[in-house]
């Protein structure tokens, strides 16, 4: 499939689920822990492309936090806006490091595999 | 408009500015290999793109049909500029300054996406009100 069209479904869910989740906060923490999943697997550059370029590209959103941020300001609650600022960033890290240890388990550890795979892959290694 | 038909209006807005965002921010940062530019190249698509999201919400005052406004809003403001700017990149690169152990450019990168996204934010915004 073209480079393109992997790009456009991605990107079309992400924005649209922005739109109905209305909470940039909520959006930003799980776009950015499924991409430190994706990041961590070191997956295909498709892949790459559909989900962390796409749907995580557009599901999360810098422009909407900062100016979330602004308007915060110009309402003079700049306790509020800095609280913002620092969560966003603060989950967002946390999100990502998170992300990070589940993309290790998947790939390194073999969780979210069935008992019965990790055995016939043992018993493929082995002849 | 029945209320149906322009919800379909709405995701067909928001569906061709998230897509038309995430092609342009994916056509400026595709090619870059070093990682140095490359964090520097999605600081950049999120600080254009947060002042025009500053420029555009002033603009949106001065229009007086609300159809027009939310419309735009969908189009530009949600889907365009917002799948244009992303924060899952931002904090990736950020990550990757610091496990790389450059703090240096770690609290360069840091602080210049914070402060200059608000300062184009509102100069956006002032420039929207003249």
């Amino acid at each position: 499939m073209s480079n393109f069209i992997l790009l456009a479904i991605g990107a079309s869910a992400g924005g649209l689920i922005r739109w109905q989740i209305e909470n940039n906060l909520l959006c930003n923490v799980i776009g950015t822990l499924i991409i430190g999943i994706l990041v961590s697997m070191k997956s295909k550059k498709e892949l790459h492309l559909l989900i962390g370029v796409g749907f995580c590209g557009a599901l999360t959103t810098f422009s909407g936090w900062i100016m979330e941020c602004i308007e915060l300001m110009s309402a003079n609650q700049f306790m509020k806006a800095t609280q913002l600022i620092f969560m966003t960033l603060g989950l967002g890290l946390i999100a990502a490091i998170l992300g990070f240890a589940i993309g290790y388990g998947i790939k390194h550890l073999k969780l979210f595999q069935s008992q019965s795979s990790i055995r016939r892959s043992e018993v493929r290694q082995r002849f | 408009m029945s209320e149906e038909a322009s919800n379909y209006y709405s995701i067909l807005l928001i569906t061709i500015g998230a897509i038309s965002g995430a092609w342009v921010r994916w056509k400026i940062t595709e090619n870059i290999q070093n990682t140095y530019l490359k964090s520097w190249s999605t600081f950049s698509v999120n600080i254009i793109s947060t002042f025009f999201l500053g420029l555009l919400l002033s603009l949106l005052g001065r229009i007086e049909s609300a159809d027009v406004k939310i419309n735009l809003s969908l189009l530009i403001g949600l889907g365009f500029l917002g799948s244009l700017s992303t924060f899952s990149t931002f904090i990736m690169d950020l990550l990757e300054t610091m496990f790389n152990q450059k703090w240096k450019q770690s609290i360069l990168l840091l602080l210049s996406s914070i402060f200059g996204g608000l300062l184009m934010a509102s100069l956006g915004y002032k420039l929207g009100n003249q």
